[in-house]
């Protein structure tokens, strides 16, 4: 049954994510295509220089709203197949709630995944068709690649084959982090709906910055205790050879934290769409 | 159900692949690596080097204008201080840069030269570079001595091991400084092997062919396990001159960096609180809800999930608070 809900919720947001997205490719097929005429000198025709310089931007800019736009969509997805009328019917459907939220975060995933992809087809595109050409004498890609290099090449030989390890730890802060944003926002929506019968959207709004808020400050507090407390003293004594494990150490609290903090929510949305929502 | 796990699973694999790509890329090309096709400099009977530092860029001879080297002292005299013109065609100076010489190895490098299709002067500088040892933890307070004194250290024992079977010793930095006094870059760390009452001291050079993959960060050198060169010096003037500036540092030069006790000893509780009681409590409440709900509640998976998350966090702290201490 997940595979069917899954599949209408995909059907769903793409009908207008697509769209999102061949305006995306499109900007950067502008982009890549006034770059030259707006970056490369050109005195005859300043003006003209001048405006394709500022469409260029304008176009990257815009490309760039793609995962805004799929986040929207999304969100428009979830509110309005949940708590809305659409909402009566979808409850009356022969599933668990828990598979219902379960087929909402996975279309969060796929979709914050397929915009990223896009979003790096447009940069491959920007810079074949654009920057090559401003760039040819700089080039360009040489000078990414040795700033790769050194970033890696610093990485690897300061810590050794721990990066696998950091590696490992970010892609599972990465993915956590996506589910918790996605939840995070329909943990308020759901509560918010829980909460006022007449202005959801506007509760919603305010639960989400207040969380957003609370969240903001405990983070920072934290940061700010383990700097003080735990990172300096490590890093300015003979003993921050040790450093290459507090790093590891930190991202795993972070990952758990992601983690737990991910979970919990998934078990508080359960709980709240199957013991406290009333859309009568 | 099963098609989403795939298709999960396809996903967590190409993210992976695309992310360790540039990772594998680089590391495989991060090595430190002799420029194999090269001009060298003859002067005054030696040879000198282009070379790529861990971190640097190519010198391209090709596209610099070796007549405009002017040297108006003896080019890369032992640790002697060579500046680096690099002006475009418009002639000013786009850019200044260090560079140093060892009359040891016969070798020499630019740092830092990227600019290809520019003219580079190359030129000593006004004289033999000073060098200045940075106390402990001081900032502003600062040992100094002469090339000539690096001259009688190099001469002493050698010792040849890994930096990280230095790590636990004290240690500084040593800075080269113009004559203004201003501190130009950081050339190597001084280590102090206190045994008994004698003090024993080590000199690390970044600049030496044979620590050339280590980088002008004595974090990263203290964490590297390449063997690397360290002079023991044999300067017993020298010596006593260190191990009373050393040992006239006061012990709480370090104060401004913790404020009080009281922060450290907040952050510890409150800290704690967070990352171990918080999950602690939340483990249980978990365990609660695992026994209480089994049979009604599928989406159970979560709860798991959720107590290794607090487990992670609880680890992550632990270590961390040990590595602290």
């Amino acid at each position: 049954m997940l595979g069917k809900l899954l599949k209408y919720d995909l059907r769903s947001v793409f009908k207008y994510w697509w769209i999102a997205a061949v305006v995306s490719l499109s900007l950067a097929v502008a982009a890549g295509l006034l770059i030259p005429m707006g970056f490369v000198e050109n005195t005859k025709y300043e003006v003209v220089q001048v405006l394709c310089a500022i469409i260029a931007v304008l176009c990257i800019v815009g490309m760039c709203l793609l995962p805004i736009v799929g986040s929207v969509l999304i969100i428009v997805r979830f509110y309005k197949h949940f708590f809305t009328d659409e909402g009566y019917l979808t409850f009356t459907l022969p599933v668990k709630k828990h598979t219902l939220l379960n087929s909402k975060l996975l279309m969060t995933f796929i979709f914050q995944l397929a915009s990223v992809l896009v979003l790096v087809l447009d940069f491959v595109i920007v810079y074949a068709l654009g920057l090559l050409e401003v760039f040819t004498e700089f080039a360009i890609w040489n000078e990414i690649k040795h700033g790769l290099d050194l970033i890696m090449g610093d990485i690897v030989m300061s810590v050794g084959n721990m990066w696998i390890l950091y590696l490992v730890e970010l892609i599972i802060i990465g993915v956590a982090s996506v589910f918790v944003s996605a939840m995070l926002i329909y943990l308020c929506i759901t509560a918010a709906s829980v909460i006022s019968k007449k202005y959801k959207v506007l509760v919603a709004i305010g639960l989400y910055y207040g969380a957003n808020s609370v969240i903001s400050f405990i983070s920072q507090f934290s940061v700010m205790g383990g700097n003080y407390w735990l990172m300096l003293p490590v890093l300015n004594t003979p003993e921050h050879v040790n450093s290459v494990w507090l790093i590891a150490a930190v991202l795993l609290l972070v990952a758990g934290v992601y983690v737990a903090v991910g979970a919990a929510m998934y078990v508080l949305e359960n709980y709240l769409l199957e013991r406290k929502l009333d859309l009568q | 159900m099963k098609k989403i796990i795939k298709l999960m699973a396809v996903c967590f694999i190409l993210t992976a692949v695309i992310s360790l790509l540039p990772v594998a890329v680089s590391a495989a090309e991060s090595s430190c690596t002799v420029i194999g096709d090269f001009e060298s400099i003859e002067y005054n009977g030696r040879t000198y080097v282009p070379f790529e530092m861990g971190r640097g860029f190519l010198v391209d001879w090709y596209n610099t204008e070796i007549d405009n080297v002017h040297v108006k002292s003896e080019i890369a005299d032992l640790y002697s201080r060579i500046r680096v013109y690099v002006y475009d065609d418009a002639n000013y100076i786009l850019q200044v840069y260090l560079s140093w010489g060892t009359a040891s190895d016969t070798l020499y490098y630019i740092e830092d030269v990227r600019l290809e299709g520019c003219t580079a002067l190359i030129q000593t500088g006004e004289g033999a570079a000073e060098y200045l040892a940075e106390s402990l933890y001081t900032y502003d307070d600062y040992f100094s001595f002469k090339p000539a004194t690096v001259d009688n250290w190099i001469s002493g024992d050698k010792k040849i091991c890994a930096a990280r079977d230095l790590a636990g010793l004290e240690y500084t930095y040593l800075y080269a400084v113009d004559r203004g006094g201003g501190i130009m870059a950081e050339c190597g760390l001084i280590f102090r092997d206190e045994d008994g009452g004698n003090s024993r001291y080590y000199l690390l050079l970044y600049r030496d062919y044979e620590v050339d993959r280590f980088y002008a960060d004595g974090s990263f050198a203290l964490s590297s396990n390449m063997p690397a060169t360290f002079y023991l010096l044999g300067d017993d003037e020298l010596s006593a001159q260190l191990t009373e500036y050393w040992d006239t540092v006061p012990e709480d030069e370090l104060d401004w960096m913790y404020d009080s006790e009281l922060p450290n000893a907040f952050y510890l509780i409150t800290n704690g609180l967070l990352f171990v009681l918080l999950p602690l409590a939340g483990i249980v409440a978990a365990v609660i809800l695992l026994v209480k709900t089994r049979a009604r509640a599928p989406y159970n998976v979560a709860v798991p999930i959720f107590m290794a998350g607090c487990v992670a966090m609880i680890v992550g702290y632990i270590v961390m608070a040990i590595m602290s201490y």
